[in-house]
């Protein structure tokens, strides 16, 4: 049966679709009725039948990475629950998605929940769980509804509840709903808030839930697209999805483009097939009219920002080669090694029309609002970027302010408690090595201003 | 405090007039803390809440006529009853969040009343109620407009046209959001009480930018000149 999709909503022809096979396709709709149809629930009933550690291995073989932001191997991290445990295990599935740019688990969760609640059961029983929580962010109040929707359903045909489908395997799911704070995608902030607290972000180590997290247990925390992959990891095997994607990058992964783009949007691709210049010359049609691109974000607003006409030195040694920017292929090394990150797979792109002391503007503000304020050099630090790029912004700086922010930042990352320092630092201290004559260009030394205390300080401290 | 005007006088002197002194209400976080008396302060600055009555404070405002206020009704119980089972029996206090959404559903706002509430209902101290209902964005406690629309200000919306959005709904609601601080106070109610706005953070939906809430819909490509459709379109409601 061939599948089409709603008007204008045709996947490119670059694209390979497993986890959005059923978004925007026609006749599709969240009931268990149609995806059952579909031969919906029958990698949970082979799941079943296997063996926990087999389960964990097929994972483990297909060599799939975390799709939350970090790119950690899922199957590895599941391996990391300490065998003499006699606590109960907890599955989180993280569905916080806030990551500035990111918009793919919105998708999933409105249009495809069903694909959702087997791949977190079929991870449950993988895992050793028997409850389960969906951490869903506020802002999708009709997704937190399907969900739930989809949860008694699942029940009702004996794929949740005790006794799943005879097994002997049990297994509750719950949604619990966040109150829009970013850092409550963080892991253990997510935890935190689970357990009815302010979300303030653990100290590390242990550096993985999945040794004490919550109510003390070890905890899985996976997000949305890493769990639906566990479900085509079953139907395909380990070994067919690791021939998906680039070697160490395997299966697909869901871009999603927002920003000067004709069309802007989600293309789900193999992993590392793709270059800049098919995603955004062919797949999203190019900037528009008369403009030229300029900079991307590559993987949601904390990931480091390119230029787009940037060269890479790529590999060590004697393997060391030139990349161009266009050429450099959407995987997690690959860009890695250019210096930023894969993360969340939000790409943004900006074309020649935007003032770089705009945008950082705005993303400065992003995390000045978001950091939960636990620990001194991201509160603080967040705060002041906030300022400094404040005055950057509204033309009332002094060049030296460019460096005073970049001395800010580079005073967070690497000393706080949770990655939000990397992330609240790196998109600055990128900007400002990447634009720094922009920057510098909108400042004016006439902008130096003395306060009355200065200019008493001031007698103090100069020479005799 | 300067910045908000409507927190209601609370008496310092002991010897002051007692009859515009409003009750203390009965038990709970509401009870106003003995403080000692401060001449002073009487004198020369303001009167003020206590920094712990300032954090459960609901500021009155126009939109308040559209929510019912706080009462215990059975339906909430059994609600809250259903969200509570969803924990291990000996973790009650995780279910605050889900606890506060069905207030905040129901009433439009977090209230002191309520926070009493919740905390009694999950046997936890009120302020462990309070430390939450402070932290999070996606709690407020003064009633909000009719329509609470909280526009998209992250990058890819604010490319898109988002600020712009937002002026263009505060000229036709009339609301002016310098009035206050958007630290403190991040929701600006209309006059009218039928509307009020928020800024929001990315609300994941970057590729169809500029994005809003209002209430529980989502609306996408809403450029500033289809704000007045916008609102147009909840004229029945
Ligand atoms: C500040 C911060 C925000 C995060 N936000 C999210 C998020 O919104 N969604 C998500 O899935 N992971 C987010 N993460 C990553 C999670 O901590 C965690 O690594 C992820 O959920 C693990 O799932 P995965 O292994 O399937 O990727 C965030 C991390 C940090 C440091
Ligand atoms: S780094 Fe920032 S967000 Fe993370 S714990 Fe510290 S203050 Fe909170
Ligand atoms: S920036 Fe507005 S939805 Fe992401």
């Amino acid at each position: 049966m061939s599948i089409t999709y709603e008007q204008g909503k045709k996947p490119h022809p670059n694209e390979h679709r497993l986890i959005f096979k059923n978004v925007d396709r026609r006749g599709w709709n969240p009931s268990i009725k149609r995806y059952l149809k579909e031969g919906g629930y029958e990698m949970l009933k082979k799941a079943l039948r296997m063996d926990p550690k087999d389960v964990i291995n097929e994972v483990k073989t297909s060599g799939l990475r975390g799709r939350g932001g970090a790119g950690f191997p899922t199957g590895i991290k599941w391996g990391f629950i300490p065998p003499d445990n006699t606590k109960p295990v907890y599955l989180i599935c993280n569905c916080d998605e806030s990551e500035p740019g990111t918009f793919k688990d919105r998708y999933i969760v409105h249009q495809d929940p069903h694909q959702l609640i087997e791949g977190m059961i079929i991870s449950a029983h993988a895992v050793g769980a028997h409850t389960a929580y969906i951490y869903i962010r506020e802002e999708f109040p009709e997704a937190a509804i399907t969900l739930e929707k989809a949860i008694q359903e699942a029940q009702k045909n004996k794929f949740l509840g005790e006794n799943i489908l005879g097994s002997g395997f049990d297994l509750e799911i719950y949604v619990h709903r966040g109150a829009a704070a970013y850092i409550c995608g963080e892991e253990t902030g997510l935890i935190e808030s689970l357990e009815g607290k302010r979300p303030y972000p653990r100290i590390k180590p242990p550096y993985f839930p999945a040794a004490i997290g919550l109510y003390m247990a070890p905890t899985i925390v996976n997000n949305v697209e890493s769990l639906c992959h566990v479900v085509h990891i079953m139907r395909m095997g380990g070994d067919e999805y690791v021939k998906l994607g680039t070697p160490r990058n395997s299966g697909t992964r869901i871009l999603c483009v927002s920003g000067d783009v004709k069309k802007p949007g989600y293309f789900e691709i193999e992993v590392g097939k793709i270059t800049f210049r098919e995603l955004l010359y062919d797949m999203c049609g190019g900037p528009k009219d008369g403009r030229e691109f300029k900079a991307v974000i590559p993987g949601g607003s904390s990931s480091k920002i390119l230029r787009c006409n940037e060269t890479f030195k790529i590999g060590r040694g004697d393997d060391a080669k030139d990349l161009d920017f266009w050429d450099i292929p959407l995987d997690f090394d690959t860009l890695a090694a250019a210096g930023s990150m894969a993360g969340s797979g939000g790409v943004i792109v900006m074309d020649d029309s935007r003032r770089m002391s705009w945008v950082l503007n705005n993303i400065t503000h992003f995390y000045a609002h978001e950091s939960c304020g636990q620990c001194t050099p991201c509160r603080e630090g967040s705060t002041w970027m906030k300022k400094v790029s404040d005055r950057i912004e509204g033309g009332t700086a002094t060049p030296t302010d460019v460096d005073t922010l970049e001395q800010i930042a580079y005073q967070i990352d690497g000393k706080t408690v949770c990655a939000f320092g990397e992330a609240s630092a790196w998109p600055v201290e990128a900007m400002i090595d990447k634009f720094r004559d922009e920057l510098v260009g909108e400042t004016s030394e006439d902008n130096d201003f003395k306060s009355k205390e200065r200019i008493e300080q001031e007698k103090f401290l100069s020479s005799v | 405090m300067s910045s908000n005007p409507e927190i209601p006088e609370v008496p310092v002197d002991q010897n002051a007039d007692d009859s515009k002194q409003p009750a203390p209400p009965a038990g709970g976080i509401n009870t106003p803390l003995p403080r000692p008396v401060d001449r002073t302060a009487v004198e020369y600055l303001p009167p003020a809440l206590s920094v712990l009555e300032q954090n459960i404070h609901s500021a009155k405002t126009p939109g308040e006529k559209f929510f019912p206020s706080f009462a215990v009704t059975e339906g909430l119980e059994e609600k809250a009853n259903e969200r509570i089972a969803q924990y291990p029996d000996d973790q009650k206090r995780s279910a605050v969040l889900p606890l506060l959404h069905e207030v905040q559903h129901r009433f439009g706002y977090i209230s002191p009343e309520s926070i009493d509430w919740v905390s009694d209902k999950l046997d936890i101290e009120p302020i462990k109620v309070v430390e939450v209902v402070t932290f999070y964005p996606g709690f407020r406690q003064k009633a909000p407009g009719k329509l609470h629309i909280r526009v998209c200000r992250t990058l890819s919306c604010a490319m898109g046209g988002s600020y712009e959005l937002m002026d263009k709904l505060c000229e036709i609601a009339r609301i002016d959001r310098n009035a206050s601080d958007p630290h403190k106070d991040p929701i600006a109610v209309s006059p009218c009480g039928n509307y009020s706005v928020e800024f929001a953070e990315c609300l994941a939906s970057c590729g169809t930018a500029p994005v809003c809430l209002v209430n529980d819909d989502f609306h996408e490509d809403v450029t500033f000149d289809k704000a007045k459709e916008l609102l147009n379109s909840y004229q029945n409601a």
